[in-house]
């Protein structure tokens, strides 16, 4: 993802209102990762799992603070068992921003299953779900997140196509 | 439990399935519990918790099956290193929710190195009420993280309390945080297209 995009996702996050993310390092995300650790907007924390990761948005949440982890397409899967177990059951929000790795233009041959199985995944976890594929698009669908994840208190995603992740 | 009990003034407290929220909550019912956490997610929680109020206590009672379920969150809370945290694992060397099969804990697992190795330098293990008060009343004055694990026997408690809806108990646990803290999480609906609360 370009500099000036990392940036201009991460001020629209929090003109949205997020303030807490938590991150484990992915390709086609490392400039926004990084500018969200270093961004005085967020807190941010750098985490070992993604299940991990929106667990601990769960307690961010549960204190006030407006979650989103930012993960690669795979994070997804790994989180599946935190995501229902914690925030669906307990009725706890949190927004998914993630890749699509294994869509429609990846080449990577290893991410193609991966991809393949993200929205019927996402649909069958019950978690609205929307891709973008322009960034200047961004900023509304962010703030939409953020009224279904006030509405619903449950887990919503927004999943960046390689339009933006890769140009 | 009933050692921990007498320490608890305001602090938010995160159990973990099964007995370790039945007995705590016969030995300390408040609003500032959440029960029934799911395995490997007591101890996240409570990270999110503590780095989002850092003025305030926060605690998990984890166990010895949920945090081997996800011992990269001891590395976290290393690094995160908030003061306010503290980790209470039962370690009764066994699943005994689920039939009593030996965790690794029964065998050559050391959670203590782990945490130490992990970065966490107040972690200490107890096998005694006496030590366990103890270590808990220096954790409850700060200088956290703490992981205390307490090598613990398997047994029933006498009473296996009902505990309330999972949501229900968010509610009443997110009520008291606002409440106490003069803040809002509940953001309620809103009739028509508003701008989301910040």
């Amino acid at each position: 993802m370009k500099q000036s995009d990392a940036e201009f996702i991460g001020n629209a996050l929090a003109d949205a209102g997020f303030d807490f993310a938590a991150t484990l390092p992915a390709t086609q995300l490392h400039t926004l990762q990084s500018w969200l650790a270093e961004s005085q907007r967020f807190k941010t924390v750098s985490v070992t799992n993604e299940a991990e990761g929106v667990a601990i948005c769960a307690g961010a949440w549960l204190a006030g603070k407006i979650p989103v982890i930012v993960l690669e397409t795979s994070g997804i899967l790994l989180s599946t068992y935190a995501l229902m177990r914690c925030h669906a059951t307990f009725g706890i929000p949190i927004l998914l921003l993630s890749t699509y790795r294994g869509g429609l233009g990846d080449q990577e041959w290893y991410a193609v299953h991966t991809g393949a199985v993200l929205p019927q995944l996402l649909e069958s976890l019950r978690i609205p779900c929307k891709i973008v594929d322009d960034v200047d698009r961004l900023a509304e669908t962010l703030r939409d997140a953020r009224r279904t994840m006030d509405a619903s208190l449950h887990p919503v995603s927004i999943v960046l196509d390689v339009r933006i992740t890769d140009r | 439990m009933k050692a921990l009990a007498p320490m608890i003034t305001d602090q938010l407290v995160v159990t973990n399935v099964a007995r370790t929220g039945f007995e705590w909550k016969m030995a300390a019912p408040r609003e500032g519990n959440l029960y029934t956490m799911a395995m490997g997610m007591v101890t996240p929680v409570v990270l999110g918790l503590a780095l989002s109020l850092p003025h305030r206590g926060v605690i998990a009672l984890d166990g010895d099956g949920g945090i081997l379920l996800n011992l990269g969150t001891l590395a976290t809370v290393a690094n995160q290193a908030p003061p306010n945290l503290i980790s209470i694992i039962f370690d009764n060397q066994s699943y005994a929710s689920t039939g009593g099969l030996p965790t690794a804990t029964a065998g050559k697992t050391d959670l203590v190195a782990i945490a130490k190795g992990a970065g966490i330098e107040n972690a200490v293990g107890v096998h005694d009420i006496k030590t366990f008060t103890e270590t808990a009343r220096a954790a409850v004055a700060g200088n956290g993280p703490w992981v205390i694990v307490c090598r613990v026997v398997s047994e029933k408690p006498p009473v296996e309390p009902k505990l309330m809806d999972g949501r229900e108990n968010k509610y009443r646990f997110v009520r008291y945080i606002e409440e106490t803290e003069g803040t809002t999480v509940l953001r309620p609906s809103v009739v028509g297209r508003k701008e989301p609360t910040i």
